[in-house]
């Protein structure tokens, strides 16, 4: 026994000697680090989880110092590169709120301490919300599998199910949607045997709705909620999935016919406008923010399949009286696909009313599967647009929203493997100009995301706990007969 | 202590053991072994703390942990037979440690035997997993300790309900068979209250946890398990020998097999084509066997399909060339199979974009592969770096084949996707012959000589005899002159067939018809008949 304890308490010894590896006689290296999620010079919240990372390097001992440029160190040292401690990185965020840290990393290899230039973080003064909502997804066809709607806590690592598709088998979990951020008014749809579009609101209870009408084209998709939390809108189309028969692409989806509705909750209604349901595609609606007009994407009608590359959206507006409920009499073209060559798709304005932000394609508007999806920016204010070039890379960006202050946007992006969309956050100051975007974070970050086989599809901003009444949840989907939507257009 | 069974009864019991034991060994190792091989195919052990975690996030933690770490050396000859001899062993010593107290030893054995024998049943089924079992040897274990609670009411109360908790935890269904034993014992000294008490709890456990474990209220009681009682499906087996004799690229032995085989199914057409197609024989041989029309061609994939249809269908699409399509179908089965996870479909995905020469996607599955035990290996070599010549000849073979052109298909327009094959790489003979043979299957002869006319004329080459007998039937139809016949080089014996096939029809010989030309063209295209089930 004794002799155990000697042991123990000696290879302990032997241990500690082994991480406290003094870095002296350091030969630079004259670069910065290569390193796994690529976190070089990023700008990041004061409340975000550790930004752990790997080298992309042998070495036999790593040392890491992490300093903030007003107060407070972290050293690390170890033969992998080491977690951060989290409440060490939370204490260090808060006394260098607007300040930047200086990471710097020293390798030991071959008998002897290399350094690296050292690369820095930027602590924002801007606050981010708490978490940020999202769907895992494995990329499926005709058939879906596990799927699930996830919200993951962003100063820590906590990642809480909200609803998961193995609770009604053979249901298809969808769009999901909040007002601003604010998880109190939720929208989610889910297809399949029991598909319905669930409904919730502080006034409203969550309830289960069939959002096909005999007026309108299909059931209702691509949500987004008008600021007062009286209204979502809604486009209806008519879709198909086919298969580009190179790779670069895999999926394409387009519709045959696509117009936008306006469910107005309190009276279970869809309501719409003439020039909302014409012969041209009218999708992806999103509200302004003061809630006086609503966006969309506007496409000339082609022949489809065959005219598939030739689509091209153009962005457009239609004003909104949510006093009246009624639509403007013209619509407004903000932007032309010919304009930037592209063609326009989800527009997201950010809420403080200065900004859109919108995905801009080759031709159509599955922006997911096209590598060329890039992230561009309208200034509502002057009208110029600004392609986001220090956010985007030569893969998918797509699925952006806004926080609910407006300085940081979550988009997803299949930059890390060209299969899997993965979560970007990135600060957007109130100029309009985007810093580099950083994965978001995990534990270990890099066995994660290359074990992971889901796709992180339409992350979205979240500023509180969401907890959904699963059985709830449950008990209504298996319900037979859902109460309808009702429908009306204006003149 | 006294023994359990009488010295002189024991070597009996033994004999009977070991009968069973070798029963139950040749069973799986001589008549099943496809089923488990494919249950390995079907699920990818990895040691990642990520993966193993996710362990906890559904009832039968243990069970399934465990069971899901034996079940990847079913990969091995003879490993799947064993273990699952050694589980079902393992099942019924403890059950019968279980019972005998109960029972008395010698009906302990025999009940013992009965419930191995009936996992040895279950486990026939073809997702039947091994955790199942172990749950239920869980259930069985943990009545052992039930002793050690009985020193006074509320220890046995609050120990009994421990453990149907961490049971429930561990090995999910298997708390039944604990709450089971433990109301048989109780009852029979009429101690009622608490062992009804402890039921009802138990009763209500499943529905308690399910909304952390998010599952539906069938399988929150059943967990781990996927069916309660199974039979030997060999016609099934069949089907899945052929399927591993074709990934082992033993394509003759999967011809002659389903040549021999009296089983009508499309799973073992499309096999016995695919290998045909591997042998460049595909015309020569396509009426040698069953043919569903085109159905084992290629699967028609939808909300309906089988899930061994799911599983097998990139494999056309890999060997014909159409990486965009295999990669569609590999992905399906991927997420249907064992946890979203099949060793067999993550290293095709890995194949398919090496072809591809999407090394980022590539490598996506390869460093999946790479943190597994039996595959990390296979990964290593397939990395960029680590390719040897003959690979990338390989790889530069395989790429001759793929699509060149872009444009839109749907999933199931199969003649399209052929199509487009044949028109970035005219050579693509597999395709050519699926293309035509598709066709013909499909009885559209105008379909069939169009691209005739477009990819195998051209070449100037004399016709497979099923695509001389359909030019045959096509300038009948539409009484071609002379001059046109000839320039299709078809044979004088294919002619000569021809007339003689259409004399005995017009004569209505059926038989003699039967008898001489059942592996025609023409009596396929005046015989067979599609019926839509």
């Amino acid at each position: 026994m004794k002799m155990l304890f000697y042991t123990i308490s000696v290879s302990l010894l032997l241990v500690a000697c082994n991480f406290s590896k003094p870095v002296k006689n350091v030969e630079p290296l004259g670069f910065e680090p290569t390193i796994s999620p690529d976190y070089l010079g990023v700008t990041i919240p004061a409340t975000i989880a550790p930004l752990n990372f790997a080298l992309i390097d042998s070495f036999e001992k790593v040392d890491i110092l992490i300093s903030g440029s007003n107060e407070g160190k972290i050293h690390l040292q170890g033969t992998k590169v080491p977690d951060i401690p989290i409440r060490l990185w939370q204490s260090l965020l808060k006394k260098n709120i607007g300040k930047s840290l200086e990471i710097s990393v020293h390798i030991f290899r071959d008998q002897k301490w290399f350094g690296y230039e050292p690369f820095y973080w930027f602590v924002s003064p801007d606050n981010i919300d708490e978490s940020i909502c999202y769907r895992l997804i494995a990329p499926g066809y005709e058939v879906y599998s596990k799927m699930g709607i996830y919200q993951r806590t962003l100063s820590d690592f906590t990642q809480d199910v909200i609803y998961e598709n193995s609770l009604v088998p053979g249901s298809c979990v969808n769009c999901h949607s909040f007002k601003e951020t604010d998880q109190s008014y939720f929208t989610m749809h889910i297809r399949g045997k029991h598909g319905g579009t669930f409904v919730s609101t502080p006034e409203h209870p969550l309830t289960a709705y069939s959002t096909k009408t005999d007026s309108t084209i299909s059931a209702c998709v691509y949500p987004y909620w008008h600021s007062s939390g009286m209204y979502i809108a809604y486009s209806n189309n008519e879709t198909r999935q086919t298969f580009h028969t190179r790779e670069f692409e895999r999926i394409e989806v387009f519709d045959f016919k696509s117009d936008i509705t306006v469910y107005d909750i309190a009276n279970n209604k869809l309501i719409s406008s003439p020039l909302l349901r014409t012969d041209n595609y009218e999708t992806f609606p999103a509200f302004s923010t003061d809630g006086k007009r609503l966006f969309f994407c506007n496409a000339e009608q082609k022949k489809m399949p065959k005219e598939f590359k030739e689509v091209k959206y153009n962005l457009c507006s239609i004003d909104f009286d949510p006093e009246t409920q009624t639509f403007g009499n013209h619509i407004d073209t903000l932007l032309r696909a010919d304009h930037i060559g592209k063609s326009i798709t989800f527009p997201r304005p950010s809420y403080d009313g200065r900004f859109l932000m919108f995905v801009a394609i080759d031709y159509g508007q599955f922006s997911i599967w096209h590598k060329e999806a890039d992230l561009w920016m309208l200034d509502l204010k002057d009208g110029s647009i600004l392609k986001l070039d220090e956010i985007n890379s030569n893969d998918t960006e797509s699925c952006h929203s806004w926080s609910s202050n407006s300085r940081w946007v979550v988009f997803s992006s299949r930059r890390g493997d060209g299969l899997y969309t993965r979560p970007y956050i990135a600060h957007i100051d109130e100029n309009g100009k985007a810093s580099k975007a950083f994965l978001l974070p995990q534990k270990d970050p890099v066995t994660f995301y290359d074990q992971l086989i889901y796709s992180y599809n339409i992350p979205e901003f979240c500023n509180g706990r969401l907890t959904l009444d699963n059985a709830l949840v449950e008990d209504q989907l298996l319900e037979e007969k859902k109460p309808e939507f009702t429908f009306s257009t204006q003149k | 202590m006294t023994p359990l069974i009488k010295h002189r009864d024991r070597k009996i019991y033994l004999y009977l053991l070991l009968a069973w034991i070798v029963g139950c060994f040749v069973f799986f190792f001589f008549l099943y072994p496809n089923h488990l091989f494919h249950r390995e195919q079907m699920q990818l052990f990895i040691f990642t703390s990520d993966y193993l975690t996710t362990y906890f996030q559904k009832p039968a933690w243990l069970s399934c942990l465990l069971g899901d770490f034996l079940t990847q050396f079913y990969y091995f000859i003879g490993g799947g037979p064993l273990i699952i001899t050694l589980a079902l062993l393992v099942l019924a010593g403890i059950s019968f440690k279980a019972l005998s107290p109960l029972a008395g030893a010698k009906r302990a054995f025999i009940l013992a035997l009965l419930v191995a024998t009936l996992e040895v049943f279950r486990n026939t089924g073809m997702i039947y997993p091994l955790s199942s079992t172990i749950s239920l040897a869980g259930g069985f274990f943990l009545i052992l300790f039930e002793n050690a609670f009985k020193k006074n009411r509320f220890l046995y109360l609050t120990g009994n309900l421990l453990f149907v908790i961490l049971g429930y935890w561990m090995f999910g269904y298997g708390i039944w068979v604990f709450l089971g034993l433990l109301l048989i014992s109780e009852w029979r000294r009429n101690n009622v209250w608490i062992p009804s008490l402890i039921a009802i709890i138990t009763a209500v456990c499943p529905l308690f946890f399910r909304p952390y474990y998010l599952v539906t209220i069938p399988k929150a009681y059943t967990y781990p398990s996927t069916s309660f009682w199974n039979v030997p499906d060999f016609d099934r087996e069949f089907v899945l020998s052929l399927d591993n004799n074709f990934y082992f690229r033993k394509y003759a032995r999967v011809v002659e097999a389903a040549q021999q085989s009296e089983i009508k199914n499309p799973l073992v057409t499309y096999y016995f084509n695919l290998s045909n197609s591997q042998l460049y024989q595909l015309p020569d041989n396509l009426l040698h066997y069953y043919q569903p029309a085109a159905k084992g061609l290629f699967f028609d994939l939808n909300q309906e399909s089988s899930l061994l249809a799911i599983l097998f269908s990139n494999e056309v699409w890999f060997w014909l060339g159409d990486m965009t399509m295999a990669e569609h179908s590999a992905m399906l089965g991927q997420i249907f199979s064992y946890n979203g996870r099949s060793s067999r479909l993550t290293k095709r995905l890995a194949e398919i974009n090496l072809v591809h020469g999407d090394t980022l996607a590539a490598e996506k599955h390869l460093k999946i592969l790479s943190k597994t035990l039996l595959y990390s290996e296979w990964a290593a070599s397939r990395f960029p770096k680590n390719h040897t010549q003959a690979y990338k000849n390989w790889l530069e073979q395989k790429r001759s084949k793929v699509n060149a052109l872009d444009t839109l298909r749907l999933a199931n327009d199969h003649i399209t996707s052929l199509r487009n094959l044949l028109d970035s790489n005219p050579g693509n003979s597999e395709a050519l012959d699926y293309l035509l043979c598709f066709h013909l299957l499909s009885k559209n002869i105008s379909a069939f000589m169009d691209d005739y006319n477009k990819y195998w004329k051209p070449q100037n080459i004399i016709p497979k005899k099923i695509y001389a007998e359909a030019i045959m039937i096509y300038m009948a139809q539409k009484r071609a002159s002379q001059e046109e016949v000839t320039s299709y080089y078809i044979p004088v014996d294919v002619v000569k067939d021809f007339w003689r096939f259409t004399d005995l029809y017009s004569k209505e010989q059926k038989e003699t018809l039967q008898k001489e030309f059942n592996t025609s063209y023409c009596f396929y295209y005046q015989f067979a008949t599609i019926i839509q089930r």
